[in-house]
Order: C-alpha cells, then sequence, then structure tokens
C-alpha cells in the first residue's frame, strides 16, 4: 500500500513537472509574443528592455526556465501584466471560488445519479427509465453553457428568483472573507450554477450506475441470493448497489477532470470569480503570468483528484493487491 | 474496413433508437451539405426593411422564422451555415483523434516493454491535462482557425482512445491467430495492422462515435468562449455572438435553436454509439 | 537429414530486471525444454508424447521460430535456423508450419476464410494478384479437403465447425507448401467423430507431399496410427525414442510403461503391466538431481537419485533410464496388477 501511494504520488508529480514544462515552451516558443501587450514595440528600445528585464525576460531561455521551476516550487507565479501585482496574492480566492462551486456539486451530482441509476434499472423497463434515459443522454450533449444561459434566462430573468451571475452582490462584501461564504447572499448566488452543474454532471454517473446495475443484477450470486430468501430491499443495496459502485469509482478521476477543466465554461456563463473565469480573461488580455498560474492550478487540482480515485479505488475493490 | 463500416450501420440500423439517431443524423449531414443552398441569406448578410432600416433582433416572423439578430442577420439562415463547420470540425477531430489514440494503443499493447512504459506514462499526462483550458492557452497562442481548433482538440482527445485499446491489444496479442500468423512470416507491421487492427475497429468505431460528440460539444464551448474562427459562423458561435452582446436574455431565439440543434444532433450520436456498443460489448448485450 | 536438433534448451529467468539487478531477488530458472537432439527425414512422422507442462509446446515454438533457443542448434537442411532474423527468418517460415491446437483461437475472427488461408502468401511478400491468392487459397482448401471449397471460402470462422476449422488450420499451414509440419495437439480440442479424420488427413498428406511432421500430443491413443518414430518427454528432455512400433511393443522407460498403461486399448486381450506412478510432474524451475523421474517412478533407487542416466541404445531405440534394456531390474517393477 505504502509504495503503490508513493508510485502514484511519483507519478503525479512527474505528470504536473512536465505539464509545468511544456507550458513554459509553450508560451516562448509559439508563434505570438505574449508580452506585446505590456512592452509595446511603439516604446524606446532601452525602455522596452528595462520592462523585459524587470519581467526576467532578458535572460537566456534555459535560465528563464530554471528560475520559473525554482518559483513554482516556492508558490511564486510572477507579476501580472494586467494588475502589475503579484500573481499568487489574487488566485487564491479564485481556487477556493472555484471549489465552492465545483465540489458539493459533483458529489451532489454523484450521489444522485447513482441512485436514481441504481433504482431504475432494479425496476427496469419502466417508463421513467426510457424517459430519465433520454433526459439524461440529451443533458450531457448539452453545452453547459447553453444550459446556464436558459436556467438564466427562466429562472432570474423571468421568474426572478436568482440573481444573474457573480457570486454575491456588487459592494456587499469588499473583501472575500469566512463571513462572506457563509452569507445568505452568497448562497443565493450559488444556488443558480450550483443546479446547473448539479444537473449536468448528474447524468455520467446514472448512465453508468444503469448499466452497471444491469449486467449486476444479471449474475448469479444476486439469483441465489433471492433463492436463499434475502428480502428483495437487502439484495438491492448489500449485494447488486454495493457491487456496482466500482466502475463508479474507477471513472472518477477522468469526471472530476471533466468538472474542474469545465468549470472555465460555467464560470464564464455565470461571472462566477472563479480559476476558470480568470483564465479566460487572462488569456483574453495577454497575461500570462496568471494565464500561467491558473492553467497549473487547474492542472494540479485534476492531477490530485485522479490520484485521490485511484487510492479510493484500492480501498473500495478487496481484488486490488498493491505490488 | 468496409466490411467493418456496413457491419456498424447494420448494427445500428436494428435498434429503434439507433434508427431514429441515424435518420436524425442523416439530417443534419443533409443541412450541412446543402444548408447553405437553402439559406435565404448570407450568414453574415445584414438585413434591412423597405424603408432601409437594420432589422435589429426582431422576434420570429413569417419573414425571419427564427429572428434576427442584433447586427440585423437572419438567424435561421446563420443555423442552416453552422451546420457545415460543426460538422466538420467535429468528423475531422474524431477521425483524428481515433487515428492517433488507435495507433499509440496499438503500438504500446502490441510492443510492450520500454515503448509501452513511455506511450503509457504520455498518455497519463494528458489524462491529468485540462482538457478546455489547455486549448484555450493553445488556440490563444496558435491563432484560430477551424484547423488549430481541430489540432488542438485532437491532440487532447486521443487519450482515452489509446488507454482502451492498449489494454485490448494485450489481451488480443495472447491469441494464438497472432502466433499463427508469425509462423508465416509476418512482421510486426503485418501483425500489427493486418491481424490485430481489425479486431480493434469495433473499438474504434465506438471511439469515433463518443469523440465526435464530444467534439461538437468542444467547438461549441470553444465558439462560446470566443476562441472560434472569427470568419465562420458555427452553432457555437451564433450562441458566442449572443453571450457577447449581452442581448441574449432579450432575444430567447437567437440562443435557443443552437443549443437546440447542438442537443438533438449529439444526442443522436451518443444514441448510435450506444446501440453500437451494446452488441459489441456482450457484457452489456447481456443485460438487456 | 531435414531436421537435426542437438542438445536444444530452453531456459527462462523469471524475476530478471531491476530488483535482481539490485539484488533484492534471486532469479529463477525455468528449464522449459532442457537437452533434446531429435532427427527427423522428409515423408516421415514423429510423434512427440508428453504430459502437459514437459515442456512439449515450447518445443513446438522453437521449432517453427515463434522463440529462439538458449544453447543447442536446429539445422534444417543443413543450415542453423535457431537465431534468424529478416528476411532469412521468413524464408525459413516457408519452409516450416505450425497446426495450432486450438482451432478457435487460431483463426482471426475478423477475416474470412480466404483471407486467412491466403495471409502467409501476403505475409512472404510473394506479389500475387487478389484473384492468384483466392485460387491458392481454394486449392490449398481442397487439399485440407475441405469441400466443396468454394462454399466455405467467404465465410468466417464462427460459422464453421471445429473439424472444419482444424481444416482450415492445415490449409493455411498447406498454402506456402511446406516441407515440415509441426502439429502441436491438433485434435485434442475435436469431438470425438472427427478426429479421426483429421489423422488420416494429415497422414495423406505426408506421403503424398513426402514433407515431414512433428505430432505432438499428450494422447497416445492416436500415434499408431499416423507416427513412424515416437519420442516420450518429461520434464524438458526426451526419455525414450525410437520406432513407433517397438516402443509400443517393448517400453523401456517406466513412464513410458506408464503411459501405455493409461492408454485404452482396442486389443482387449492384450495384458500390460500398469506400474502406478504418483503426484504431478514437478517444476521445471526446480528439477530433481539425478534421473528426473526418480520422485515419481515406482522403481527408483540410489542410484536414481544421485547420478543423471545416460541414454541406452539399442538399434533405434533409446531409453534414458539406468536400467534400460537391462533385465534384472525392469521386470521387478513393483505395482503390477
Amino acid at each position: 500500500m505504502r509504495q503503490f501511494l508513493i508510485k502514484r504520488t511519483w507519478h503525479a508529480l512527474l505528470t504536473l513537472f512536465v505539464m509545468s514544462t511544456v507550458m513554459f515552451f509553450m508560451f516562448r516558443l509559439l508563434p505570438g509574443d505574449p508580452t506585446a501587450t505590456v512592452i509595446s514595440p511603439a516604446l524606446y528600445p532601452k525602455a522596452q528592455e528595462a520592462l523585459k528585464a524587470q519581467f526576467g525576460l532578458d535572460k537566456p531561455l534555459f535560465e528563464q526556465y530554471l528560475i520559473y521551476l525554482r518559483n513554482l516550487v516556492l508558490l511564486d507565479f510572477g507579476i501580472s501584466f494586467h494588475t502589475l501585482r503579484p500573481v499568487a496574492g489574487e488566485i487564491g480566492n479564485r481556487l477556493i471560488n472555484t471549489l465552492v462551486l465545483i465540489l458539493p456539486s459533483m458529489i451532489v451530482a454523484y450521489a444522485i445519479g447513482a441512485f436514481v441509476g441504481a433504482m431504475v434499472a432494479w425496476k427496469r423497463g419502466s417508463k421513467l427509465e426510457g424517459a430519465l434515459v433520454l433526459i439524461a443522454t440529451a443533458l450531457q450533449s448539452t453545452p453547459v453553457f447553453w444550459l446556464g444561459m436558459l436556467a438564466i434566462l427562466f429562472f432570474s430573468i423571468r421568474l426572478d428568483l436568482f440573481p444573474v451571475g457573480h457570486i454575491v452582490s456588487p459592494g456587499m462584501f469588499p473583501e472575500a472573507n469566512l463571513q462572506m461564504y457563509l452569507s445568505l447572499d452568497f448562497l443565493h448566488h450559488l444556488a443558480l450554477p450550483f443546479m446547473v452543474n448539479v444537473a449536468y454532471q448528474f447524468c455520467f454517473p446514472f448512465l453508468l450506475m444503469r448499466s452497471t446495475m444491469l449486467s449486476t443484477i444479471g449474475e448469479d450470486y444476486i439469483e441465489l441470493a433471492r433463492m436463499k430468501g434475502v428480502p428483495e430491499k437487502r439484495i438491492l443495496y448489500h449485494h447488486a448497489m454495493r457491487n456496482s459502485m466500482l466502475p463508479l469509482a474507477t471513472t472518477l478521476p477522468m469526471i472530476l477532470g471533466w468538472a474542474v477543466a469545465g468549470s472555465v465554461v460555467i464560470e464564464t456563463v455565470f461571472s462566477w470569480p472563479g480559476l476558470g473565469l480568470l483564465m479566460v480573461e487572462a488569456v483574453g488580455r495577454s497575461d500570462y503570468p496568471v494565464v500561467q498560474a491558473a492553467f497549473l492550478l487547474i492542472a494540479v487540482l485534476t492531477v490530485a483528484g485522479t490520484l485521490f480515485a485511484d487510492v479510493l479505488y484500492g480501498i473500495l475493490d478487496p481484488r486490488i493487491t498493491y505490488q | 474496413m468496409l466490411r467493418s463500416l456496413s457491419k456498424f450501420f447494420a448494427i445500428i440500423w436494428q435498434s429503434p433508437s439507433g434508427r431514429v439517431s441515424l435518420v436524425i443524423c442523416g439530417i443534419c449531414v443533409g443541412i450541412a451539405v446543402f444548408g447553405p443552398l437553402l439559406a435565404p441569406y448570407g450568414p453574415t448578410e445584414r438585413i434591412y426593411d423597405d424603408a432601409g432600416k437594420l432589422v435589429r433582433l426582431s422576434p420570429p416572423t413569417l419573414d425571419h422564422w427564427l429572428g434576427t439578430t442584433l447586427l440585423g442577420r437572419d438567424v435561421m439562415s446563420q443555423m442552416l451555415w453552422g451546420a457545415r463547420p460543426a460538422l466538420i470540425i467535429g468528423v475531422l477531430t474524431a477521425l483524428g483523434t481515433v487515428i492517433i489514440g488507435v495507433n499509440i494503443g496499438l503500438l504500446a499493447g502490441y510492443l510492450g516493454g520500454h515503448v509501452d512504459n513511455f506511450l503509457m506514462r504520455l498518455t497519463d499526462i494528458f489524462l491529468g491535462l485540462p482538457f478546455l483550458p489547455f486549448i484555450i492557452v493553445l488556440l490563444s497562442l496558435t491563432g484560430q482557425n477551424i484547423w488549430t481548433i481541430i489540432f488542438a482538440m485532437m491532440i487532447v482527445m486521443w487519450r482515452s482512445t489509446a488507454r482502451i485499446v492498449r489494454a485490448e491489444v494485450l489481451s488480443l496479442r495472447e491469441r494464438q491467430f497472432i502466433a499463427a500468423a508469425k509462423t508465416t512470416g509476418a512482421s510486426d507491421f503485418d501483425i500489427i495492422y493486418k491481424e490485430i487492427a481489425p479486431n480493434i475497429m469495433p473499438f474504434a468505431l465506438v471511439g469515433v462515435t463518443f469523440a465526435l460528440a464530444w467534439a461538437i460539444i468542444t467547438e461549441a464551448s470553444i465558439g462560446f468562449l470566443g476562441f472560434g474562427d472569427p470568419n465562420v459562423v458555427s452553432w457555437g458561435t451564433i450562441i458566442y455572438d449572443a453571450y457577447a452582446s449581452q442581448m441574449m436574455y432579450r432575444a430567447p431565439w437567437w440562443v435557443v435553436p443552437p443549443g437546440i440543434a447542438i442537443m438533438i444532433l449529439v444526442t443522436s450520436v451518443y444514441f448510435i454509439g450506444r446501440a453500437y456498443e451494446e452488441v459489441v460489448n456482450p457484457r452489456i448485450k447481456q443485460a438487456g | 537429414m531435414m531436421l537435426q536438433i542437438k542438445d536444444l534448451t530452453k531456459h527462462y529467468l523469471l524475476g530478471e530486471g531491476l530488483s535482481s539487478l539490485f539484488g533484492m531477488s534471486e532469479p529463477t530458472t525455468i528449464r522449459a525444454v532442457d537437452g533434446i537432439d531429435l532427427n527427423l527425414q522428409p515423408g516421415e512422422v514423429l510423434g512427440l508424447v508428453g504430459e502437459s507442462g514437459c515442456g512439449k509446446s515450447t518445443l513446438a515454438r522453437l521449432l517453427v521460430g515463434l522463440e529462439a533457443p538458449s544453447t543447442g542448434t536446429i539445422s534444417f537442411n543443413g543450415d542453423e535456423v535457431g537465431f534468424l532474423k529478416g528476411k532469412a527468418k521468413r524464408a525459413f517460415h516457408k519452409k516450416v508450419q505450425m497446426v495450432f491446437q486450438d482451432p478457435y483461437g487460431s483463426l482471426n475472427p475478423q477475416h474470412t476464410i480466404a483471407e486467412i488461408v491466403s495471409r502467409p502468401l501476403v505475409y512472404q511478400r510473394l506479389g500475387l494478384s487478389r484473384a492468384e491468392l483466392r485460387q491458392k487459397a481454394l486449392e490449398s482448401l481442397a487439399d485440407a479437403e475441405l469441400q466443396p471449397a468454394s462454399r466455405f471460402i467467404d465465410k468466417f470462422p464462427h460459422e464453421l465447425s471445429g473439424g472444419q476449422r482444424q481444416r482450415v488450420c492445415i490449409a493455411r499451414a498447406l498454402v506456402l507448401e511446406p516441407e515440415l509440419i509441426v502439429a502441436d495437439e491438433p485434435i485434442s480440442m475435436l469431438d470425438v467423430s472427427i478426429k479421426w479424420g483429421i489423422v488420416q488427413l494429415l497422414k495423406r498428406l505426408v506421403k503424398k507431399r513426402n514433407i515431414g511432421l512433428i505430432y505432438i500430443t499428450h494422447d497416445l491413443s492416436s500415434v499408431p496410427a499416423i507416427c513412424d518414430k515416437l519420442a516420450i518427454m518429461y520434464l524438458g528432455k526426451i526419455i525414450e525414442s525410437g520406432p513407433c512400433k517397438q516402443v509400443f511393443a517393448a517400453p523401456e522407460h517406466p513412464y513410458t510403461k506408464a503411459l501405455l498403461a493409461a492408454t485404452p486399448n482396442s486389443n482387449p486381450d492384450v495384458k500390460r503391466e500398469r506400474p502406478k506412478i504418483s503426484g504431478a510432474i514437478p517444476s521445471p524451475a526446480n528439477v530433481p538431481t539425478g534421473c528426473r523421474f526418480h520422485p515419481r517412478c515406482p522403481a527408483a533407487t540410489d542410484i536414481c537419485q544421485q547420478t543423471k542416466p545416460k541414454p541406452v541404445i539399442k538399434g533405434f531405440h533409446m531409453a534414458g533410464c539406468h536400467f534400460a534394456h537391462s533385465n534384472h531390474r525392469a521386470s521387478e517393477i513393483k505395482g503390477v496388477v
């Protein structure tokens, strides 16, 4: 078990290292000079050089790379081209905002999806099953930003139940703090993006659980339990559902990855000040220290999710041995 | 190849949901091919009324079945024009994705050893890559046109196909018909592409359908985030225009149709993939 | 001599790799094939008999070039063929073909019969046209007596019965017109009713085309019908060999006797000694000292435990037993019923 953990952690770190390296060289070697917005070619050469030195761009590429790596380890993401303030200061709040939206909605979506999927498979052939499968597939096929726009259109504009976007009402909380996350105003803003994300993320666990359950129900040990006279409820919860959980666990890292990466879209629709929105804005402004930092943090979340799911899978499946 | 394809369609045609989905997809392909001929206006043509005034944000009328946009463009025409890029980008990306993924899976699974280790580590790294953020960064650096969009999606999406194919190859390469081919003088290339690859085809076809569904949605998302090809009108960019104009909540006729079109198309692609997978993958088939 | 095998071994190292490099674990040697000599002439059928796990399948894989030997030589028409590569290897594959045990697993389920039978010609880079490939496949199927060939040629393997599939496998082996065929348990997975037909087919092919056949089986009952020579394999070594009739009539090695005793005979009047052997075949990772059969041998003595027996040869009949071809011990084998 310990060796397995060490190996997986090592792979995760390797993945992050490769990604940060790719990021570094992508920005510097691909066409399109990302520094052009801050260091205007119209400036005097002297001024240009001074600015380059300020951002450390005058050193050889490899030295820049080493400095970049050292700074990453020290969680120093450089200075934003846009605000000219350290990136690290801004990004912490953004990270929390993303997690506050994504994690609870993922957990709820997974729980509902797994439960409803199991129930529908248990009473298979019902009209409800067909309808739910169609709805879930349609939801899965819908661009989530469009779903968000429809939700705003209907719930916020027509019914006036929820505010249109943002995390709190303007001016209510000049600084993000614990009080803000506990306020009713925050929850009011959270409700709509939360529900949209649940509706969207619900589909995958639902469809997966249903198909796994359908094949589990056909297994001999379920038949045997029936013949032994085990109550139906007990068979459902203790035999069928428990054994159908594994595929859900194996696909969890993938889903977590999608969800975190998908935050880019859902945060944009709801003007939710998380990492995703920050990244989209920063790309639009060519603020590449911020882009890098936001991207790497999103990557850390994805990779950490994968690692977590791997370990969880090992705990859930007694057949797995750690070599 | 051809044999697998005709079998593919035969299998899907057998299931009712598959049949409906095939028809829907056929209609979408029809729109992609003939849509521009049917469209009453150009995709970016501005429409003026008799008085010479721009027809802005007109709700659906007999002249403009789906209304007009803020810039006085006919939404119906945009919808008819927008199917083509959505499908071209989707199909090319799906094909490219599966071709890369199948080849990497074949090589890793068959050659094993260091090649396998390297390719699987690479796959793991790509699996950890945040999908949309990476594509956005890449597009912001390479510039935005149809080809960079296809390239950016392909470079990330091959990863899951590669994994599935590799797992399958690992069991296929131990089968006796592989040894039989070796004893008749087949080279590694022969074995990978003439003996193993045909057995991978069903997985590749499932992969193509799911990749197609993903690519269409992703293309729309890219368009929505403002990284679409600025010279092309696709269903995604119609939604982006509505969003960027800040008028979308006053003009539902502008945002609703492209979303519904994407939803219907992708849903039917999913159902096609599933109808095929249920037959090919007997584990699910048993369950009915 | 068409095929000449000298002191052939195939050892696998288990636990190789990083851990053994750092001395963390001792690699284990699996002696799958452990010093084998064999000869074969064109038109001859050699029966290779042994329990599962005795290394006969490994020997087959060595013979057809699926694996390279550890030591020893395989010469084919006078050329060493154990370590061929590239074009030379391909040319060798043209002359030596294999028929596999499993007629279900050895046919690619995605290919038609025509493709399966003609693929060897493609892999040999003979540059034949489509029509020629099809014609060759038809001829080969006819040779394998799958008739009418044209009715089967466009089917898929799953549409055929086990016996028909095995005939397809034989057709595939014949299409390259090989000089030697290695058949690894070709009938063990077939219905009893069709086994005989396959054996007869192989026999006719050998005579008609004057090819060599190595017929590998764990079941002695089909051997007299087809084999000219017989070799009994135990734990990677041949412990008895000779003309088929002679070995059947007067087995020398206790193991051979036990195998023969376990085989049903069609003639109820023939009474055989029935020595009992107990236990399972030992692991090839841990070959016993002295005579490798001694832990299971009902006649084992101290010398069997300590000294490896030298092959005792009388005429063409060889037996690797301390007491072979001698009268004083062989008749005392215990356990006669």
